[in-house]
């Protein structure tokens, strides 16, 4: 589904990606690796937001580019920050690009319901906790019901009960024709119910491989199958 | 990326443009200063022969600017890196002949005037013509980072060029309502301006344009031996680390 | 459910600042409390007005006003970006499946509003301050501080854009800002102390400065719709 060919990412001097060739295939595939790998710079590249030095991404053959309306219409990002605004409250927030991405009116409440927002809704974005500001961010990323979901480390800050929601949310929005990328430290949430996995390590991809059973999700990470 | 034996060719043709240049200003000082006749002394007499500069430095001080803004548009439809370096090249030269004219303007007017500077429409909208070009160069050198600051100065550099023919009309308009000061008289079409005078100026004029040529494609190959100068230790570091 | 057109987004885009501004409130007062000190400033510096003739009092009242308002209303654009740096909105919102015009428009929407206010406050206020008045052509004060206000936003919301993108924002925007303005600035202080001086509204198009406001109206907000996409990416 989307195509990643010999990408590479510069930012002055810095070299963040190295010749990434990826596919990314429906479902949920984790993206690891060890800080400073470039997961985050690969998310963003995929979403459009980082223009690639070189190398392409495609998307059912077509460029993918931040650029083209339609394109981001099918994009649900998440990155570090909550990419929310900090001075409306949360249902502000889903409401708002939830009726720019043309999604069903009852969208935001249900997803405050999934990620167990309902008793904050009414609070400034600003001022949640890390851990609820995480949970708003995925519900955020969710509201336009994307094809393409990229996610950055959303189980951070969360507690066991908190993960659970966000995995509940993540697992009832998967569906065929959906793929998702999601990059996190916490290996073992999301290797529980992933698809697929990718290890990333100075920039380039050491390993990547479909999950074709159980046996295979409960390995340590660097032994998942070869492509 | 030009390697090492493609550049050869492109030197001695800079070396040629060079030469042409600095042969045309010979020449055109010689016409300026001995062929061309003194002008009368309401017109500043010797000094009068500055403007042999000021206005061809101010043909070349727009033209640059245009360039600006063809190469921005070129670069923000393509997305090509030559574009971008012919931007800024052209805003680097640009802004140097415009220093001449605000230079050259009032060392002339001085006698004329009698004061260093006048609100007169060329001059206040060369003026505004300068305060773009050095926005241009300053967003050049504060941008955030190298992959946005070809984009924000393209857009500078279009939207700076759309301004100038509007200001400038304003200017010279508010300076028609608002006289003060001797109006300045227009040296082209002062009196005594005969053939020998009109050599004198488009020998000034081939001049200047020469070496404008000239200057840009020295700054333009410095420009490109950077970028692979650049590429190649990246590349390096790069190397390095797998 | 459909989806919505680009009006009704840039509506919803431009709604969204002003209900963020109604709780922050770190714009609005800001441009507001600068206006007062540069006013402030500037009446130290201007003639008295029993002193000079009533041409020159006009033009000394036009530009008392124009400037406060250029120098405010450029910290109030400035301003505006910051919203969106904060928690990283800025990427979702570049994300958004909307024209980049529409985002354009917004913000100029926005801004426009926070001038308005400005523009509200300072009138009325440097009326009483210099003890001018004039009589029936406050319509035709109405027609030509819209137009030039279109003009002021539309580049202000460009290069405010432009600006919050580099390293020394504050002083870029006015820097390639202020050049750019002189038309519209010139303009504004023609017409206004036209008016000051007695003109009626049907004497203002005949002075051209209108048509220049008109023509430079229509480059700017075109150039910043179609740019506004270069300058976010």
């Amino acid at each position: 589904m989307i195509i990643v060919e010999g990408l590479r990412v510069r930012f002055g001097r810095t070299v963040a990606l190295d010749g990434v060739e990826l596919t990314l295939e429906e479902g949920i595939t984790g993206l690891f690796g060890p800080n400073g790998s470039g997961k985050s710079t690969l998310l963003r590249a995929v979403a459009g937001l980082v223009r690639p030095s070189q190398g392409r991404i495609t998307f059912e053959g077509a460029p993918v580019a931040a650029a083209h309306e339609g394109w981001r219409r099918l994009v649900g990002y998440a990155g570090h920050e909550s990419g929310l605004y900090p001075n409306l409250t949360v249902s502000e927030n889903l409401e708002l690009f939830g009726r720019l991405y043309g999604s069903d009116a009852a969208r935001p409440a249900s997803l405050l319901a999934q990620l167990g927002l309902e008793g904050r809704s009414k609070t400034l974005a600003g001022e949640l906790s890390a851990g609820l500001k995480r949970r708003a961010a995925v519900a955020r990323a969710l509201v336009g019901e994307p094809r393409l979901l990229l996610l950055d480390e959303p189980y951070a800050n969360l507690d066991d009960d908190s993960a659970a929601l966000v995995t509940g949310a993540l697992v009832a929005w998967r569906e065929p024709g959906r793929s998702a990328l999601i990059a996190t430290h916490g290996a073992k949430k999301l290797k529980a119910f992933a698809d697929a996995g990718v290890i990333l390590r100075r920039g380039r991809v050491v390993t990547h491989g479909r999950y074709r059973d159980s046996s295979q999700r409960r390995r340590p990470f660097h032994e998942t199958a070869a492509p | 990326m030009a390697t090492a034996s493609e550049l050869r060719p492109r030197r001695a043709g800079l070396d040629a443009l060079g030469a042409a240049a600095w042969t045309s200003v010979a020449a055109a000082l010689l016409l300026v200063f001995f062929v061309a006749r003194e002008a009368d002394v309401s017109m500043g007499g010797q000094l009068q022969r500055i403007f042999y500069f000021h206005v061809p430095s101010a043909w070349i001080a727009y033209l640059s600017f245009a360039i600006v803004f063809l190469a921005s548009i070129a670069y923000l439809r393509t997305g090509a890196g030559r574009w971008d370096l012919l931007a800024h090249a052209a805003a680097e030269i640009g802004i140097v002949f415009t220093t001449l004219v605000l230079i050259t303007g009032p060392i002339w007017a001085r006698p004329v005037w009698g004061t260093w500077w006048q609100w007169d429409a060329r001059l206040t909208s060369t003026l505004v013509l300068w305060l773009t070009y050095v926005g241009y160069l300053f967003l050049r050198s504060l941008a955030s980072d190298e992959a946005t600051v070809g984009r924000l100065a393209a857009v500078v550099g279009i939207v700076g060029f759309l301004d100038v023919p509007i200001v400038h009309f304003s200017v010279q308009w508010w300076r028609t309502l608002h006289p003060s000061g001797p109006t300045v008289a227009n040296p082209t079409t002062g009196s005594g301006l005969g053939a020998p005078e009109l050599t004198a100026f488009f020998a000034s004029l081939l001049a200047f344009t020469l070496l404008f040529c000239w200057l840009l494609s020295l700054r333009l190959r410095i420009g490109r031996l950077a970028q692979r100068v650049e590429l190649e230790e990246i590349e390096r570091a790069a190397a390095e680390t797998r | 459910m459909t989806e919505a057109g680009f009006l009704t987004k840039t509506m919803w885009l431009a709604a969204k600042d002003l209900r963020i501004e109604m709780r922050a409130r770190d714009t609005l007062a800001p441009m507001l409390g600068f206006a007062a000190t540069v006013a402030l400033v500037l009446a130290f510096a201007l003639p008295e007005a029993s002193s000079a003739n009533d041409a020159v009092v006009a033009y000394v009242q036009a530009g008392f006003m124009w400037v406060t308002v250029l120098f405010a209303g450029l910290i109030g654009f400035g301003r505006t970006f910051e919203v969106e740096r904060a928690e990283g909105a800025l990427d979702s919102l570049l994300l958004v499946p909307v024209d980049r015009s529409a985002l354009f428009v917004s913000k100029a929407l926005s801004n426009l509003a926070f001038i308005v206010v400005l523009e509200t406050v300072l009138l009325p206020l440097t009326a009483l301050l210099f003890a001018y008045d004039l009589g029936g052509s406050w319509g035709a004060l109405v027609a030509v501080v819209a137009l030039v206000d279109l003009g002021f936003v539309a580049v202000g919301t460009l290069y405010a854009a432009l600006a919050a993108q580099t390293r020394s924002r504050e002083l870029l925007l006015p820097l390639l800002a202020l050049p750019a303005l002189v038309p519209v600035f010139i303009a504004a202080l023609e017409l206004t102390a036209d008016l000051l001086l007695g003109a009626g509204f049907d004497a203002l198009p005949a002075r051209g400065w209108f048509g220049i406001l008109v023509a430079f109206d229509v480059v700017f907000v075109t150039a910043g719709a179609v740019l506004f996409d270069a300058v976010l990416d």
